[in-house]
């Protein structure tokens, strides 16, 4: 054990001495973390709120709508003088996407019992071509702001009973209907008129034969409401970790070629270290820097910009289980190549497709179900899923050994692989 | 101490070591002396057990294997590449490989100082190997082999790319451990090299040891006798009255005593513009062995 540590400590020596590693293992991943951090909200734990330019040829005739689209949260608006301008805004960039409020547009003139089909619409949306998944969220919260107003009509006892007047007033005009469904739909808007009468009466509720408010609630999912994500540092912070990880693992790789190249394998092979003990060192040197640089990154986040740390044992075991893993992809990428270059390149090239599908550079939540599925076969899924499992999935321990397995096996795997091949080539 | 027997390794067709054996005794300086790609390297890798044999067997101390724990811990390597650690100080180098031969302690600070003192790095024991010239790089090589006191030490071209001060430094400091009685096996392609520090030189070129004997043997049994050549500034009427063979205006004199033949010119009266007396070497053992230079 302590020739293994002695190889260990060199090489650790060596790791904290080259500094291209350390920007790779320590610099790179805390770039990504405070620019993915920042990018999702940043400490405030408020998501990026949409930009959206408005133009309103009412007249005037749609404060009350932009007043409620305004406070509606996830959107920013402002005002354009032109559909001109706000189309010009949109197709620069500059805006994610316009809305349009058209002439007739009348926010206290919904029908009540529907469109007809030939009805234009009084507003029209506009989006980034490059942001058409943001189309649906705009489209929901431009009807949530239209039904909030005809919630605030249905509430407001003088506007309920305009509106059943002119209703009223349309019946009697009306000469496609029967006698008897102008009847019950005149007892219908009766009805409603005195519902709003009584909207005054002391001692009685206010009632809304419209209202949703209250319909959905938000719940935590986690067992401890308290360990949701206090910001998105929490979220971008294990996925950065993970690039560490690789960081340590390609700087390692290429540590043990160069010692193949240089001559100082072949002493350490004439010494009387075993083959084992050689290996063995490695890998504890690439275990340690891993743990030591995600926890250096851990506690920079924690101290600095809050990150929670969550379950502290459940993280030091996702820690440990995410360093073993990367170390044993270390020795497969050691032999990917006979030369440096061809070693970090290969690792690269192994590594940033596994990182793309595994979350290590877009988030989960934003692939495809098949990219989903793919991204079972990455370290870089497991790692980031085993750390967040910790620090704000609020895992249980049993929980928590499924992740834990998956990046213990590949490390047994992976290190086993790479030992084969090492020995085949230079037996 | 150390047996070669039969030993064969072979590269594909490349049959890169030929049947090489040898012995080279407790406290000797054994040089195995070829050109480039003669097989001396690849002979050495499987005296040090780097390398598997495919055919003979190494023996140390009468039976045990290089592959053996136990017996490397005897063994001091200085590879032809310089393999130390660039990153690290010299004296982090040397402690690194004294511990792995089990170093520790007192012990250890000990052979450090020690490794400085041999390599002249004493004052520069806390810089980093890479800001090193290539001297002071051979010679922090040569002191990682010898740190843990081995009783054979291995050195494989350890003059390649040095400066005359640094290469003087790297004799003196391998004529003291042979007089330390460390065994020594020294590969070079300098046959002056092989001259000054080894007792026995093996010969080898092509995978195939050609000759194994003290210098002065090998010289006496394959070196000819020394040549005076002297050219002359006017051909004589009689050239035939002159000793040795003449070409032109040079004559060539073999001779087991070049300097009767010397004064014997002189007695003839004849002018001599330049004169040279080319005593036989390794250098033209090799030659006489191979039919060309060791540098070819």
């Amino acid at each position: 054990m302590r020739a293994i540590w002695t190889l260990a400590v060199k090489d650790l020596r060596l790791f904290v001495r080259d500094r291209l590693s350390l920007f790779w293992v320590l610099a790179f991943p805390l770039v990504l973390a405070l620019f993915f951090g920042a990018m999702f909200g940043g400490g405030d734990g408020e998501r990026a709120k949409m930009k959206v330019v408005v133009v309103d040829q009412t007249g005037g005739g749609a404060t009350g709508f932009l007043g409620r689209l305004a406070t509606t949260d996830g959107i920013e608006i402002d005002t354009a003088k032109s559909l001109d301008d706000a189309r010009n805004l949109v197709r620069r960039g500059k805006r994610v996407a316009l809305v349009e409020i058209r002439p007739d547009f009348d926010d206290g003139g919904f029908s009540m019992f529907g469109r007809s089909d030939d009805a234009a619409a009084t507003i029209a949306i506009g989006v980034d071509p490059s942001r058409t998944a943001e189309r649906g969220m705009l489209q929901g919260l431009v009807t949530q702001a239209l039904f909030a107003g005809l919630g605030e009509q249905m509430t407001n006892p003088a506007q309920m009973q305009a509106q059943t007047k002119q209703v009223r007033d349309s019946l009697a005009q009306a000469t496609t209907m029967t006698a008897a469904q102008r009847d019950s739909l005149t007892s219908l808007m009766n009805a409603l008129d005195g519902l709003s009468l009584s909207q005054g009466d002391p001692g009685t509720a206010s009632v809304s034969p419209m209202s949703t408010e209250g319909m959905v609630e938000s719940v935590d999912i986690a067992h401890d409401p308290s360990r949701k994500p206090r910001s998105s540092y929490d979220v971008s912070f294990p996925s950065s970790i993970v690039w560490g990880f690789m960081g340590c693992a390609t700087a390692f790789a290429t540590n043990m070629v160069r010692e193949r190249r240089a001559g100082t394998l072949l002493r350490l092979r004439v010494s009387p270290l075993t083959r084992a003990h050689v290996l063995a060192g490695k890998g504890l040197a690439c275990f340690v820097a891993g743990l030591g640089a995600s926890g250096l990154l851990l506690g920079f986040g924690a101290l600095a910009l809050g990150v929670r740390i969550g379950d502290p044992v459940l993280l030091i075991m996702s820690l440990l289980a995410a360093s073993a893993c990367f170390t044993g992809l270390m020795m497969v990428m050691s032999v990917i190549g006979k030369t440096e270059a061809a070693v970090a390149g290969g690792s690269w090239i192994m590594m940033m497709p596994l990182a793309m599908i595994g979350g290590g550079m877009i988030p989960l939540i934003a692939m495809p179900p098949w990219l989903l599925t793919a991204s079972n076969f990455s370290p870089f899924k497991w790692a980031i899923y085993g750390m967040e499992g910790a620090i704000w999935r609020d895992f249980s321990l049993a929980e928590m050994l499924w992740p834990l397995s998956i990046l213990l096996m590949i490390a047994v795997g992976a290190f086993g692989l790479g030992v084969w091949i090492s020995r085949r080539r230079d037996p | 101490m150390l047996e070669a027997r039969n030993l064969v390794k072979r590269y594909g067709d490349l049959t890169a070591v030929d049947g090489v054996s040898f012995t080279i005794e407790r406290g000797e300086s054994f040089g195995l002396l070829g050109p480039n790609g003669a097989g001396k390297s690849t002979t050495i890798h499987m005296l040090v057990g780097a390398l598997a044999p495919d055919g003979g067997q190494v023996l140390i101390d009468g039976d045990q294997s290089p592959s053996q724990a136990a017996t490397r811990r005897n063994i001091g390597v200085a590879p032809q590449d310089l393999a130390i650690y660039e990153e690290l100080s010299a004296e982090e180098n040397l402690a690194f490989f004294g511990r792995i031969y089990g170093l520790s302690g007192k012990k250890l600070a000990t052979r450090v100082d020690w490794g400085l003192e041999f390599a002249g790095l004493a004052q520069r024991r806390r810089d980093r190997a890479e800001t090193f010239s290539g001297g002071m790089k051979r010679r922090l090589n040569l002191a990682c082999a010898a740190v843990h006191e081995p009783k054979i030490l291995v050195c494989d071209e350890p003059t390649v790319g040095v400066d005359p001060q640094s290469r003087n430094h790297i004799f003196e400091s391998i004529e003291a451990l042979g007089a330390q009685g460390c065994t020594l096996l020294y590969t070079t392609h300098y046959m002056e090299e092989a001259a000054r520090l080894c007792a026995r030189v093996a010969i080898v070129d092509h995978g195939k040891l050609l000759a194994l004997g003290t210098v002065d043997d090998l010289i006496a049994e394959h070196g000819g006798t020394p040549i005076v050549e002297a050219e002359l500034a006017c051909v004589p009427p009689d050239p035939t009255a002159l000793p040795g063979t003449l070409e032109g205006h040079t004559l060539r004199v073999e001779t087991e005593d070049p300097l009767p033949t010397v004064e014997q010119l002189g007695r003839t009266g004849i002018e001599i513009r330049r004169l040279r007396i080319d005593r036989p070497d390794l250098e033209r053992v090799f030659l006489q062995l191979t039919g060309r230079r060791l540098r070819d």
